[in-house]
């Protein structure tokens, strides 16, 4: 294996993570021969770079999806096709085995901490367990490196001995931080890690992610069906949908500067917090379609308010556009520029 | 102005659990015109759902009981009204929809037989032919493709958005005066959000509805609402006009809500999401004084010894703080624009 390569991981060039062509599809079995009469195309195709340091979003309404390719990307699933590079190495195909050092350096954040927190065990048997699954610090040194780990979630060290029920949503997840923080990973895939939680909460978890990010150098995949909170949070935000990534733009000026007629509508479908503002929005009518069955040509043409002849049998490729780093799959774009 | 259809005086609701006296709302009270659509906003605990399904009359009992206050409705009490006056009531004049419509909907019939189970309830002088137009009937207005078809379905083979207008058509299908909506888009994704709440809008106009719609979203209710109640630790601690609680609020709850949400528009480079720092307080162990205190961000010694009473401050406006002229002071508007 060539993961430590430092050479490598020196220039910038590398990114941290990066997929190629990456494709999940989950056969459907029926019948009594169980064989596979259908398949779901949750991820078909998708090329995604991170960069160290680097934090960006991952934004889909539900069903499009962005939690497969999140867990594929960090090996919770193993992909169907494509190939992801962590740090310069391969990684689709390693075994168990072999992926066991390398989730020391990819770690998750789930949506409900409840649900990913073991309820018969302390905060601190959570934090001990990753520990010495890793072989992290010597047994002596566990308790010491538990405060630590709380003190940098932001938890105080009388938590310890309680169990999760005992905490609020916030506190939680704050726990579920402070676990994905226990092996010192570079990369953390967070999953709708806010989606759950009050507003004025919801703050203070990413303040929080954000400041751990610039004191241990993370980098995050942050995948959201709040666009708002990703604009502020992320530096760039892949937009998906259906499985494909149809627009990925810096977040610097989304509002100005989104081309895809979907990101449009998302962006636009986002209450106003000003009801002088009640103003015209650009309306999607019916649901995301089945990802058994994709649409023939571009996914989004069953919706789409800009509609042509060739978006129903051609489906657009991901091509840049003016500024660095903006990428668009439509049809209607690539005339325009 | 016109007279009320529904007051609501000084309600209490109390959970006498094993730990103690929950005491979920305390002294609740407002009134509600036709065609109004109030939105009552708090974070979870803040007692906003327990507020509605009192009005119902659907909290579970043990452990808890209304323990105070009027529901007058028509004029009449529904606090001390009978079961069978309640039953009556309920679904018929006063309908509700709930967060989640795949619990709310019963999995083993389908769609139809579940909007005419109400009819059938409530409409007894309606033949089987009409209950079966008016059901149809209803599927159009809550605008679901292909109703002849849909009708026959079961509730898992629609999609989220789906479900909540079956959800809707079944609470308006008696042409209720009062629709207490319950956190209705929470769980459906933005665009599918915005497709609900135009519908529940354009409902309202149609038939001439009251709508209480209970949320955490601010966006949301600015979005539809005509005034608001904001709830903290089962207190109202403001009661204002749509536009004053945006752009004049009162209470420093509400400030610091407004302020903690992401706002639209270009990113800032390191900016910090604003967050309300601590936790609601536990509603068995109430501190003494105001209930914000410790959060608030003008808190002075008479917070700490003294409950604020919810006073008028200004022609539409309560506010439930001692300082609530500085807190309006503080606000940059001048007003409509």
């Amino acid at each position: 294996m060539s993961n430590t390569n430092k050479a490598m991981s020196n220039t910038n060039e590398t990114p941290l993570i990066k997929a190629t062509k990456l494709v999940k599809h989950f056969p459907i079995t029926g019948g009594v021969l169980g064989r596979e009469v259908a398949r779901v195309h949750a991820v078909n195709g998708v090329d995604l770079e991170i960069h160290k340091g680097e934090c960006v979003g991952l934004v889909g309404e539900s069903g499009c999806g962005k939690s497969t390719l999140g867990k594929t990307l960090v090996r919770l699933l193993e992909p169907t096709s494509g190939q992801i590079h962590f740090d310069g190495s391969e990684i689709s195909k390693l075994n168990y085995r072999q992926l066991r050092p390398l989730k020391q350096r990819m770690q998750m954040i789930f949506q409900d901490p409840y649900g990913s927190l073991n309820p018969r065990m302390t905060i601190e048997t959570i934090l001990a367990e990753a520990l010495s699954f890793h072989s992290i610090v010597p047994p002596e040194k566990t308790s010491e490196r538990i405060n630590e780990l709380l003190d940098l979630s932001g938890l105080s060290k009388e938590v310890r001995r309680k169990y999760p029920h005992e905490f609020s949503g916030g506190q939680r997840q704050r726990v579920g931080i402070a676990r994905a923080l226990t092996v010192g990973p570079e990369f953390i895939l967070a999953d709708e890690p806010v989606s759950a939680l009050d507003v004025s909460v919801q703050a203070q978890i990413l303040n929080l992610l954000n400041d751990l990010r610039g004191e241990l150098g993370l980098s995050y995949l942050f995948v959201s069906h709040d666009l708002k909170v990703v604009q502020h949070f992320c530096e760039r935000v892949l937009i998906m949908y259906l499985g494909y990534i149809v627009e990925e733009l810096p977040c610097d000026d989304l509002e100005a500067d989104v081309k895809h007629p979907y990101s449009k509508a998302l962006l636009s479908a986002i209450p106003v917090d000003d009801p002088r503002d009640r103003s015209n929005r650009v309306f999607l009518e019916g649901d995301v379609p089945s990802p058994i069955s994709l649409p023939s040509g571009c996914p989004f043409h069953t919706r789409c308010p800009e509609v042509m002849d060739v978006c129903k049998t051609k489906n657009p490729e991901l091509v840049s556009i003016g500024k660095t780093g903006h990428r668009v799959a439509c049809h209607a774009v690539d005339h325009e520029s | 102005m016109t007279k009320p259809i529904l007051e609501v005086q000084e309600l209490c609701t109390s959970f006498f659990t094993d730990e103690g006296v929950v005491h979920a709302i305390d002294k609740v009270s407002f009134s509600l015109i036709k065609g109004e659509t109030l939105g009552i906003v708090g974070e979870s605990g803040s007692g906003k759902t327990v507020t509605s399904k009192t009005l119902m009359r659907i909290i579970p009992s043990p452990p808890g009981r209304i323990t105070g206050g009027k529901v007058l409705f028509h004029g009449e009490d529904l606090v001390t009204a009978t079961d069978k006056r309640m039953q009556s009531i309920r679904g018929n004049k006063i309908a509700m929809i709930f967060q989640e419509p795949m619990s709310a909907l019963n999995p083993v019939f389908t769609v139809g037989w579940q909007i005419d189970e109400s009819l059938r309830l409530h409409q007894k002088d309606l033949s089987k032919a009409q209950r079966a137009k008016r059901v149809l009937e209803m599927l159009h207005k809550v605008k679901i493709p292909s109703p002849e078809q849909r009708v026959r379905e079961y509730p898992h083979q629609l999609s989220g958005g789906m479900r909540q207008r079956v959800m809707i058509a079944i609470a308006l299908a008696c042409n209720p005066e009062i629709l207490i909506a319950d956190e209705p888009t929470t769980a459906l994704d933005v665009t599918i959000q915005a497709q609900v709440l135009r519908l529940i809008g354009d409902l309202k106009t149609e038939l001439g509805t009251a709508v209480i719609l209970i949320t955490h979203d601010l966006g949301v209710v600015a979005e539809v609402c005509d005034r608001v109640l904001v709830m903290y630790a089962g207190q109202v601690v403001e009661e204002a006009g749509i536009d004053d609680i945006f752009h004049k609020p009162s209470h420093p709850y509400t400030r610091a809500l407004l302020r903690s949400i992401p706002k639209r528009g270009k990113r800032v480079e390191g900016a910090k999401f604003e967050s309300i720092e601590g936790m609601v307080p536990d509603l068995k162990n109430l501190p003494k004084g105001c209930r914000f205190q410790g959060r608030c961000d003008i808190e002075k010694e008479r917070c700490r010894e003294e409950e604020p009473p919810l006073v008028k401050v200004g022609e539409r406006q309560s506010s439930r703080c001692f300082f609530a002229d500085e807190v309006i002071a503080s606000s940059t508007d001048k007003g409509q624009p």
